[in-house]
């Protein structure tokens, strides 16, 4: 029996890897090509973490902006939430401050973010610098690590990262909440009512059933 | 429902032909092998032959057939050449970042190797952006490049593609090309309507559990390409769906959902445990050919006006699939049509953005009330003529009064439909 569930969420602009992260961090594989997302996908790994076993449930979302209806309704549900840019790209990494808007609007109060900058192997290929990304965190007061997910490089720290981050949270704030498995049903109710997702995203196209 | 683009002559005559061939399999007793079905219809251009080959058994069985039989089926040709193709589409950054992580076939006969597989991406690339170029409008979706991946593999090179996603694009996928996928969202909803009928069960679980129905959109806008690994089902499942309204992958994921009824039901009552087994449920179908037919007779039993009406679910009438027996039943390549004079009006913009959204059925102030009596009319005609056909094929009577009757049924929905100036 596990003594937490966490529900993560990967989100970010297209081809930045967050698959690849999930891929490296939930079956320790890599692939240069791996396929592009559509929709949602999840896969779930269980870890210790100060003696307690956490079951980690990580959505990953397609980039494409076309998908947002989707994946933002999986937001609500989430305790905690990565957003990933590609540390050879400074167009992901601009990108970064809707992504967090997205967060603001969808997600729960208080929910957990962590920044993460992915392909740090690629560095002649860099394009947004460590410092530069460390300094938009720290104001932001994110966390921030740089990955990649090819040379499994910090991949575990991130992940770990978010759930330690998570585990103090529910310690701190609620210890019923901490004890079960935190909003699984409430948290599902909000997370994936179709309707609200469709009313606050579709406006007047939506309407059905 | 509907018919394809024919080489020529009247609609009425495929019907006829129809039933000759059938008879004529009756009278010999033993059927010639299904390749040399699959060749002498293509050879006579018999699109209701083939149409009748799409839907039963293996289908068309292999690359070779399916690189005949698809042309006609697809309508090549049927429609003139439209836009430039040097201007870049808007869509093509995604498209640059989707093309190079493309996972290809594994049951091909080209050649592998990093090299083979480099070349395939490149004609994938050429085949998509053409497409986009062609009608700018369109918008590109993750998952379309799949879909067209399944027309280069069958035709292996670039032209027959292009002309196959073109179709694809403008006939079938229409609606998740437009500026949002909020149609296809309500295409998923109509799924749930359909698995509310067919399995009241099951839909009851999703309802509880408020499992969206997101794990089968890949399964629509890739028409399963992207679920699953095997090329001959891949292709098995096109076969059928170009001989189809563009609705019917819906019916095959209620169809199929519909048959794992007892795994499913067995599902632990988990919200993401439900949500992923049936996202997976692609992978663990034995047998694609019942899916098929069972989503056949689904569709059948209830068309997408009727579905619609169910679920006070509707699409706009500009919708790929409410518009489409208007405009693919004009398709001929004997004289091939601009797609703007198919749907009626100039575009410079994707007709689901151009149009206002479809009205709620009765709800829609007191002025309709004429048209949509008549609907329920064509709805009830439909009904009845289907219970008829699927009484005859339940009972095994012989398989030309079926037939007849489902001919009689169609001639009096087009009719109808005339009536009703559906199209445009």
């Amino acid at each position: 029996m596990d003594d937490y569930l966490f529900k993560l969420l990967l989100i970010g602009d297209s081809g930045v890897g967050k698959s690849c992260l999930l891929l490296r961090f939930a079956d320790d594989t890599y692939t240069e090509s791996y396929i592009s997302t559509i929709g949602v996908d999840f896969k779930i790994r269980t870890i210790e973490l100060e003696g307690k076993t956490v079951k980690l449930q990580i959505w990953d979302t397609a980039g494409q902006e076309r998908f947002r209806t989707i994946t933002s309704s999986y937001y609500r549900g989430a305790h905690g939430i990565i957003v990933v840019y590609d540390v050879t790209d400074t167009e992901t990494f601009s990108d970064v401050k809707q992504w967090l808007q997205e967060i603001d609007r969808y997600a729960s109060e208080g929910v957990n973010k962590l920044l993460v900058g992915n392909k740090s192997d690629l560095e002649d290929a860099r394009q947004v610098d460590y410092t530069a990304a460390k300094e938009f965190a720290d104001a932001l007061g994110l966390s921030f690590l740089e990955t990649s997910a090819k040379s499994s490089t910090n991949v575990e720290q991130a992940f770990l990262t978010m759930a330690k981050q998570i585990k103090d949270r529910m310690g701190a704030s609620n210890v019923a909440g901490a004890q079960g498995q935190p909003g699984s049903q409430q948290n599902h109710k909000k997370q994936v009512n179709l309707s609200q997702a469709q009313s606050v995203q579709q406006g007047s196209a939506g309407g059905c059933c | 429902m509907h018919e394809r683009p024919r080489p020529q002559g009247p609609r009425q005559r495929q019907y006829v032909r129809s039933d000759s061939a059938t008879q004529s399999r009756n009278r010999s007793g033993r059927q010639p092998p299904r390749a040399k079905r699959i060749a002498q219809a293509v050879a006579d251009h018999d699109i209701a032959a083939l149409k009748h080959l799409a839907r039963t058994s293996d289908g068309f069985q292999t690359i070779r057939l399916r690189r005949r039989a698809w042309p006609l089926l697809l309508g090549f040709r049927s429609l003139t050449e439209s836009g430039d193709r040097t201007t870049a589409h808007a869509d093509e950054g995604q498209l640059e970042l989707d093309i190079p992580r493309t996972s290809l076939p594994q049951s091909l006969e080209y050649e592998r190797g990093e090299a083979a597989t480099k070349r395939r991406r490149a004609q994938l690339g050429v085949v998509v952006r053409s497409v986009l170029r062609s009608y700018p409008w369109l918008s590109y979706y993750q998952g379309f490049h799949e879909l067209s991946l399944t027309f280069l593999s069958v035709f292996g090179s670039e032209r027959p593609a292009i002309e196959a996603a073109k179709m694809t694009a403008l006939f079938f996928v229409r609606d998740a090309m437009a500026s949002n996928l909020d149609h296809v969202l309500q295409q998923l909803q109509l799924m749930y309507v359909l698995l509310k009928a067919v399995s009241p069960e099951i839909h009851a679980i999703l309802v509880e559990l408020e499992v969206p129905p997101f794990f089968a959109i890949s399964w629509v806008l890739t028409w399963f390409a992207h679920d699953l690994d095997d090329f001959q089902n891949i292709c098995r499942i096109a076969d059928f769906l170009i001989v189809s309204p563009p609705l019917q992958v819906v019916y095959m994921a209620a169809a199929m959902i519909k048959r794992s009824e007892r795994d499913v039901l067995a599902y632990e009552r988990e919200f993401s445990n439900v949500h992923t087994k049936l996202s997976k449920l692609p992978l663990t179908v034995k047998d694609w050919r019942d899916i098929i037919a069972d989503s056949y007779y689904l569709q059948l039993e209830y068309p997408a006006t009727k579905l619609q009406h169910m679920g006070n679910c509707h699409l706009p009438k500009l919708s790929a699939v409410n518009s489409f027996e208007a405009t693919w039943m004009r398709l001929d390549p004997a004289r091939p049509l601009s797609f703007d004079s198919l749907i009626s009006f100039k575009l410079d913009q994707h007709p689901l953005s151009a149009i206002v959204p479809a009205t709620t059925g009765r709800r829609a102030g007191g002025g309709d009330n004429n048209k949509d009596n008549r609907m329920a009319r064509v709805i009830d005609l439909t009904d009845t003529a289907q219970k008829a056909r699927n009484l005859a094929l339940q009972h095994r009577w012989p398989l030309v009064i079926a037939t007849v009757a489902s001919a009689t049924m169609l001639m009096y929905v087009w009719m109808l439909m005339q009536q009703l100036q559906i199209h445009t």
